[in-house]
């Protein structure tokens, strides 16, 4: 009960420390949510405290999730101007990006013969973590798995992200945005913000529109695996 | 967070109830994902045996929505151009 107790403390302790570090020296290798993981993860590797003991009061933390999802309804709320002003794109950009980020995954899972859990957490990689992990549990696929999935997307899409938008000759900030946003959630969206204002704000619109969408589209994407 | 979007939308909830609680949930998500990602060590070896495949499948997977995406977008957007400017020429002889 004590080791649980201290797990959870530990858990909030090492986020604000990396938080506040972050502020600071905001590279991509001290995220709190890779940096905190990582801690977390060695800790528990070379202490016997068990992931059972651990999760005990650190579960509450992951129920949170529910209403950091439901918050997201206020920044949608507050660009309701710009998805007015460009809807085509940003509906069109949606259903494109969810539907490839559905299908290549399926396909390249199936191709590298990866477990079914492993395939259905890999779906929902290019999602924003509270909606993939969502989705991820709906499927039947594994929520923690996902997470990391869904982080490593991201940082992919924030370092290499300038390079593809250079490769596909890609010009409109509006297209930029759109596509690191969908691929990469609020990391890319990170990047899209260094590029301009309106790809920032055009990538977390994508994100979060992909995200309900992959979440309403859960159980159709169920029926892909028999 | 459909429904909290049409009653603010419908201005039965004002924003300002639950814009601070909000912005507080948003900034401090990162905390909620942790412990999930910490169950990663139930599955280790799992990961390991399977890591090329998941590389490739995150990389070539996340570029390709990449290309999709940022492809149709920049079409859809200079049609969106397009369209606007034709409405304001039209106007502009009338």
């Amino acid at each position: 009960m004590f080791i649980s107790f201290f797990c959870l403390f530990i858990t909030v302790f090492l986020y604000i420390v990396f938080r506040k570090y972050y502020q600071k020296n905001p590279h991509f290798w001290n995220m709190p949510v890779l940096a905190v993981s990582c801690g977390l993860i060695l800790f528990l590797q070379l202490t016997p405290i068990s992931y059972d003991d651990y999760i005990f009061y650190n579960q509450w933390l992951i129920w949170f999730l529910g209403p950091v999802m439901v918050s997201f309804a206020v920044p949608l709320y507050r660009h309701r101007q710009m998805i007015k002003d460009h809807k085509l794109s940003l509906c069109i950009g949606v259903i494109v990006g969810v539907v490839m980020a559905v299908f290549s995954a399926l396909f390249l899972a199936r191709l590298f013969h990866l477990p079914l859990e492993m395939q259905k957490s890999l779906i929902v990689r290019s999602i924003s973590t509270p909606f993939a992990m969502n989705v991820a549990h709906t499927i039947g696929g594994s929520p923690s798995q996902a997470a990391v999935f869904v982080v490593f997307a991201g940082l992919f899409g924030h370092l290499s992200g300038l390079i593809w938008i250079a490769v596909f000759n890609i010009r409109s900030h509006m297209a930029k945005g759109a596509m690191l946003g969908a691929a990469s959630h609020g990391i890319g969206a990170a990047k899209a913000f260094e590029i301009s204002g309106e790809a920032g704000v055009v990538a977390s619109l994508v994100m979060m529109i992909s995200g309900m969408l992959t979440m309403l589209l859960a159980p159709l994407i169920g029926l892909l695996f028999p | 967070m459909m429904f909290l979007f049409v009653m603010l939308l419908s201005r039965l909830i004002p924003l300002e109830l639950i814009e601070d609680g909000s912005r507080f949930f948003i900034s401090h998500m990162l905390l909620f994902f942790v412990p999930a990602v910490v169950k990663l060590v139930e599955y280790k070896s799992l990961l390991l045996s399977h890591g090329v495949g998941i590389m490739v499948t995150v990389l070539l997977g996340s570029v390709w929505v990449m290309f999709s995406v940022g492809f149709v977008v920049d079409k859809i957007y200079a049609f969106e151009l397009r369209k606007k400017q034709e409405k304001s020429g039209e106007s502009e002889c009338s």
